[in-house]
């Protein structure tokens, strides 16, 4: 029960960033713009000791729900700038006094702005591009309450990519990191790192009404030190790996992209709930 | 030849004729581009927005006036007729698109690519 009564972990995972064609590939022309909204859950109401499932009769969970609204503007292919504003909803059973007790909370999540730098290299029928993206978390989200929706602090991202792509294969390398600043109330979350490997192909493109789809296989791993402080509702850091198909959709301006991500691998540091497997769907534009 | 025995009716052939001659429309002038690096729909629709802003293109014939295989790598523009190609600004809006232009050819009536005219 002492094991039970630690944990109701709450971990405000720094958000995924696989591949996503609007904010990544397009717009790719200078001046060009776009925007995509796309919601994301992830989960579980399993409970995790290191690496093995435990019992769990305090029926403890935790379910994050997240819609982004994404936008990017290229200057040029070189230079683009991104912003990324969460809707957060979350809802977990945390065990309270040895008694399992439901807490709710949602809003405004912490706005994330990029600077998306890429070096183009265009060879007959391939392209691909080396990335870096200084990335920027301002605590927009709120820091009170017993269940935050952020830890207060402004915290700083730096990821570097590789993607290579030919009209029928595409691949995407991606490693992030986010320094984790102090927040409100001693609250400061652990850093973050995290790895993406897209691999997929384009099995269907018709150049009369310039629409077709991709076929993706995507890997992330992530790693989340603990945390310091315990008013963050004793969280937990770990590792997590998630494996899943991505399908994405596009005609003209307009993309439509699914995934689902299972639970592959997971190690919690003590006792936490699992962050389950992971959901996202979204629709985006360029201009 | 035998309605043109009836002298009455030559003329009204005549004037058809030279009717149908003028109203036949002059077809604009295609030339492919080949460009390095396009291999999506949004490949596609950059090249498409940047060069369909061009003036010389006739945006009535493809998709505003421009049609992309990526498979191939070639952008077949349409050109109104009585125009002149500005290599220049294609190439330019080619690049600022985001790909690398090659050299542009011409089409024969049939379609086929015949042969480079420019190449920076």
């Amino acid at each position: 029960m002492r094991a039970v009564a630690a944990c109701g972990t709450l971990i405000i995972l720094a958000p995924a960033y696989a591949h996503q064609p609007v904010m990544d590939m397009a717009p790719r022309w200078a001046k060009g713009y776009g925007f995509q909204v796309r919601h994301e859950q992830y989960g579980s109401d399993d409970l995790r000791q290191e690496h093995d499932g435990a019992a769990n009769p305090l029926g403890l969970e935790r379910f994050v729900d997240t819609t982004w609204l994404e936008g990017v503007y290229t200057f040029d292919r070189a230079v683009r700038v991104t912003i990324k504003i969460p809707y957060m909803d979350q809802t977990r059973v945390k065990a309270i006094n040895g008694v399992g007790v439901p807490q709710r909370n949602s809003g405004l999540g912490d706005v994330i702005l990029g600077l998306p730098l890429k070096r183009y290299k265009n060879q007959g029928a391939t392209t691909s591009n080396w990335g870096v993206t200084p990335s920027i978390r301002i605590p927009t989200g709120s820091s009170s309450g017993e269940f935050p929706l952020s830890d207060g602090s402004w915290d700083l991202g730096l990821s570097v990519g590789y993607s290579w792509e030919s009209p029928r294969f595409y691949q995407l390398y991606d490693l992030h990191y986010w320094k984790q600043g102090s927040g409100d109330r001693g609250m400061r979350s652990g850093d973050h790192w995290g790895l993406d490997v897209n691999l997929g192909i384009h099995p269907w493109h018709s150049n009369d009404t310039n629409s077709g789809t991709f076929l993706m296989w995507d890997v992330s791993a992530r790693h989340d030190d603990a945390p310091n402080a315990l008013n963050l509702t004793t969280a937990s850091g770990g590792d997590v790996v998630r494996t899943g198909p991505v399908l994405v959709f596009y005609r003209g301006s307009f993309m439509a992209r699914a995934e689902y991500k299972f639970l592959a691998y997971e190690r919690v540091d003590g006792i936490s709930t699992s962050r389950g497997d992971e959901f996202s769907i979204g629709v985006g534009f360029t201009f | 030849m035998r309605h043109f025995r009836d002298s009455a009716s030559r003329p009204r052939v005549i004037i058809a004729v030279l009717a149908a001659l003028l109203s036949t429309p002059v077809l604009a002038v295609d030339y492919v581009v080949h460009v390095h690096g396009m291999v999506c729909s949004f490949c596609a629709q950059g090249v498409t927005r940047n060069v369909s802003r061009l003036s010389y293109i006739d945006q009535t014939q493809y998709t505003k006036g421009v049609r992309v295989e990526i498979e191939i790598q070639k952008v077949t523009i349409a050109v109104k007729p009585d125009e002149e190609v500005d290599f220049g600004t294609l190439f330019e809006a080619i690049r600022s698109a985001g790909y690398d232009p090659v050299d542009v050819w011409t089409v024969t009536p049939d379609g086929e690519v015949d042969e480079i005219i420019y190449q920076p």
